[in-house]
Parts: C-alpha cells; structure tokens; sequence
C-alpha cells in the first residue's frame, strides 16, 4: 500500500508538473462550459458527473474580470517573448460559461433551476447564437450594458439588464421595462436571467407572454 | 528548461519526504488485491480491488444512512473553462441542512451563482438574494426521489448529491472497476483513510474520518475529457442527528423578493 501511494503521488505530481510544462493545448480540449459544479461527478457509478456539460447548478454568476487592472499584453522587459504584469490596463476578461455548467439541484423541477454562469450581459445577450461557453469580450466591468437604442428581439435572453430598468408588477408579474423594451425575469440553470418579451397589453397579460 | 527541472526534482523530493511520512503514520497496510479479469476481458489492465476500501466506504455510507439528520460544509473548487482554453478554478462554498427523509436545506455562496435552496417535501423553493427573487415548485417526495428524478432527467445533482442519498454505497460503487486504498491522510487535522476508486470515465478518491466515518475530502477526474479536469470537494463542519427547526427548510419571503418561474434559457443550455 506504501508503495502505492508512493507510486501515486509521484505521478500525480510529476504529471501535474509536466502537464503545466507541456503544450497548452493539452489542457486546452475538452469542454466548455463546466460550470460551477460541472456537476461534481459521478460518472457511470461515483461521483455525479454529467456537469461539465450543460449542468444547471452552480456556476458563476458575475463575469470574470478579476484581470481587470492586469496588463498581460506588454512585453516582459526581460523577456521580449513573454507578456509583462502591469496593473495598469482597464482590459477585462470575461468568462461567460452562462447556460452550460454548474450543478443542478433543481433538476427535480421540469424547468431546472440551478446555479450558474451568469456571465456578461452582452455574451449573454447573444442568446441565439449558439456559440461557446467562454466568451471573451472587453468591456467595463461590472457595468451593465446601455439600453440599446432599437428593440431587441422578443425571445433574446441576458443574463444582466441594461442600465435604467424600470421593474414593475404587471398583474402579479414582475417585468422590467427597459428603453424600448421589456424583460421578464426568469430562475434558470445559470441564474436569474431576463427575456425580451411583448410590451404589456393594457387590457391584460396574455399578450404580452406574461 | 531549468525551471522545470527543479520544479520536478523538487515535487519528487516533497513526494518522498511526504511518503517516509506516511509510511510511519500508517498501520498494517491492507492489501490492494487485483480482481480475476473476466472471461474474454483483456488482461492488460487487471481490476484491483481493495476490500477493506470497500469496508470503509461502507461504514461512510451506513454512518450517514442511518443518521437522521446532518449539516455540513462543503467547499467546492471546480473548473470552467476560461479565455485561450485555460481552466479557470471557481470556488464554492455551500452550508447543507438535510432531515431525512424529505427536508433539504442548501445555501451556496462563493464565486458561483449564489442561492438557497429549499425543500420541505412538498415543495422546492429557490431563492436569489443579489437579484431578490425566488421561485417555486411543487414536488412531493423524499430527497431520495428528488435527486434520483435528477438523474433520470439527465442532469446535475448538488456536488455532494451522492452523499445526500439513503444508500451512498450503491451509488458510488455502481459501474466500480477499481477500489484501492491508498493510505492514512490528515485533511484539516481530522486523520482521514485516503480511497481511490475508478469507472467508466471517471476517476475519484475520497478522504474518510477513521474514527468518525465521515467523508473530509473528494476529488474526481473525468478521463473521458482530453483536459481531464479535476473536480474538488471539502467536507467540513459536520453534525448528525441535531435535528434542525421545522422553518429551515422552509423559504420565508422577508425581503419582498419577487417570484418568478424556473426556467431553462433553452437557446442557451445547449450551445
């Protein structure tokens, strides 16, 4: 048994050393997404797994801009080939893995419910594109976006509000009207994110999708 | 180059002086016995399993099986994928409340999405304190059913879902191909013994008290993702059979939160 965990440790860390030596790309396949939870595990057996993809529970809910003030982009004066560390750069890294990853604990729930990768409105915005987990995209951090000046279309989903959002209860509803358009909040698998839907009819919700 | 040299000279020194560690703290070394391979399987891999890893994880699965009641901590490192293909570690952090058979208590915090869950038996309830909303769900059954209808639907249960079920032993031994025991650990300064277990496409350990029989500590890796990404989870803070009052397991809407419907972002969940 000694020798075993011997064996076992040595392999893990010189597989973890030489992993962190080798190329990049060896650890840069696989899935997207994963999601705070990713679902633990559980494969076939075990530990739950299934979370790496298209998980419901967990995740993250604000973007990843902890980089923010980091500048990765300037040459290392000592190394022309390697990027410098200079907290002197406004260039914010987003991570938006909203919708595809996290645990579920409301799985129980036909609509899931779940944690989340609430990642930056505007990745989220892109609701109908169908495109990867991670997003990377350069903004403000933590700024909401601006209320676009044309409608968006009914059905887009965010998981962030533009700015100056009004929420009303509309007949029990609460929905939030936003320049031109109206949003209805909904309890996702990556969070709470919002819906463009029909303005309310005055003579009820029904049209509106409410 | 040099760096990495001395980075590897330097782990297997730590690995060694770690080992001669152990191998003082440890007693009789049970004996990790490779399994007959089937008729017509290959030999090149030969099964291994450890009887007494089996017997430990039994006594975990019985210990909390046949508690009425437990709450614990369990903090969470899991990765995502992040910019240029990296794997980003977000960090979770969740206070469990479980009443068997139908009361469930999960408030989650940290980087991720922070929420509390509740189920009273009759109803699952989800609240959102950043945004002030929650939401609401009929569903009648025991936590058993909950997170079994979870499986059935194909979808993710809480990272600690396994141990949360009347019988962990079945659920975490199904689809088993390997049980070793590795050894005696200290997690947090509770003397744990160390498992290792394998199946299909996954490979997991987990750290049990000796004394207490209840799990400190679980890593799992997927190996059927080329990036292979590792999955950790602490346990901490655990007490069985203090029953908790009625209302823990009940949403009390206190903030004039909004109610809203659970939903999936279709176009979003599948990209």
């Amino acid at each position: 048994m000694k020798n075993v965990k011997i064996a076992i440790m040595i392999m893990a860390v010189v597989g973890f050393a030489l992993a962190g030596l080798g190329d990049a790309s060896a650890r840069g396949g696989g899935h997207g997404g994963g999601g705070h939870g990713g679902g633990g595990y559980h494969g076939e057996g075990g530990w739950r797994s299934g979370g790496r993809e298209g998980g419901d529970f967990g995740g993250r809910e604000h973007e990843f801009d902890r980089h923010q003030d980091h500048d990765h982009d300037r040459p290392h004066p000592d190394h022309p080939d390697r990027p410098n560390y200079n907290p002197n750069n406004s260039r914010t890294v987003n991570v938006n893995a909203y919708g595809n990853g996290g645990w579920n604990g409301y799985g129980a729930a036909d609509d899931a419910i779940a944690g989340m990768m609430v990642g930056t409105a505007l990745g989220a915005v892109a609701a109908s594109n169908s495109g990867p987990s991670t997003i990377v995209i350069e903004q403000p951090a933590q700024s909401a976006p601006q209320a676009p000046a044309a409608s968006m279309p009914i059905g887009t989903q965010t998981s962030m509000l533009p700015t100056g959002c009004q929420g009303q209860n509309v007949n029990g509803t609460l929905i939030y009207h936003c320049g031109p358009d109206w949003y209805k909040p909904y309890f996702g698998p990556s969070g709470v994110y919002y819906q463009v839907v029909q303005a309310p009819s005055p003579l009820g919700n029904a049209a509106a999708g409410l | 180059m040099a760096f990495r040299r001395f980075l590897v000279s330097a782990l297997i020194a730590f690995c060694v002086v770690i080992s001669c560690c152990c191998a003082s703290a440890q007693g009789p070394e049970p004996k990790n016995v490779p399994a007959q391979p089937a008729a017509g399987q290959a030999e090149a891999i030969t099964p291994i399993v450890n009887q007494h890893a089996l017997d430990v994880l039994k006594h975990m699965s019985d210990t909390l099986g046949k508690s009425k009641s437990m709450s614990f901590r369990a903090r969470s490192l899991v990765p995502i994928k992040g910019p240029n293909n990296m794997w980003i570690i977000l960090f979770g952090d969740s206070h469990v409340v479980m009443q068997k058979p139908d009361k469930l208590f999960a408030q989650t915090r940290g980087d991720v999405f922070h929420y509390d869950f509740y189920f009273d038996g009759n109803k699952i309830t989800a609240y959102a304190p950043a945004k002030n909303v929650y939401a609401i769900k009929d569903a009648p059954g025991t936590v058993d059913a909950m997170i079994a209808e979870i499986d059935k639907k194909g979808e993710n249960a809480f990272p600690y879902a396994d141990i949360l079920t009347s019988d962990s032993y079945d659920e975490l031994t199904g689809g088993m191909v390997n049980a070793i025991y590795v050894g005696r650990s200290i997690i947090d300064g509770v003397k744990t013994d160390h498992l290792a277990f394998s199946c299909k496409g996954v490979e997991w350990q987990i750290w049990i008290g000796i004394e207490d029989y209840l799990p400190r500590l679980v890593n799992a890796t997927y190996l059927d993702d080329v990036a292979e990404p590792s999955y950790t989870v602490e346990f901490s803070d655990w007490q069985l059979n203090i029953p908790a009052a009625p209302e823990t397991f009940k949403y009390q809407n206190t903030s004039e939160a909004a109610q809203v419907e659970f939903k999936k972002p279709g176009a979003l969940s599948k990209p």
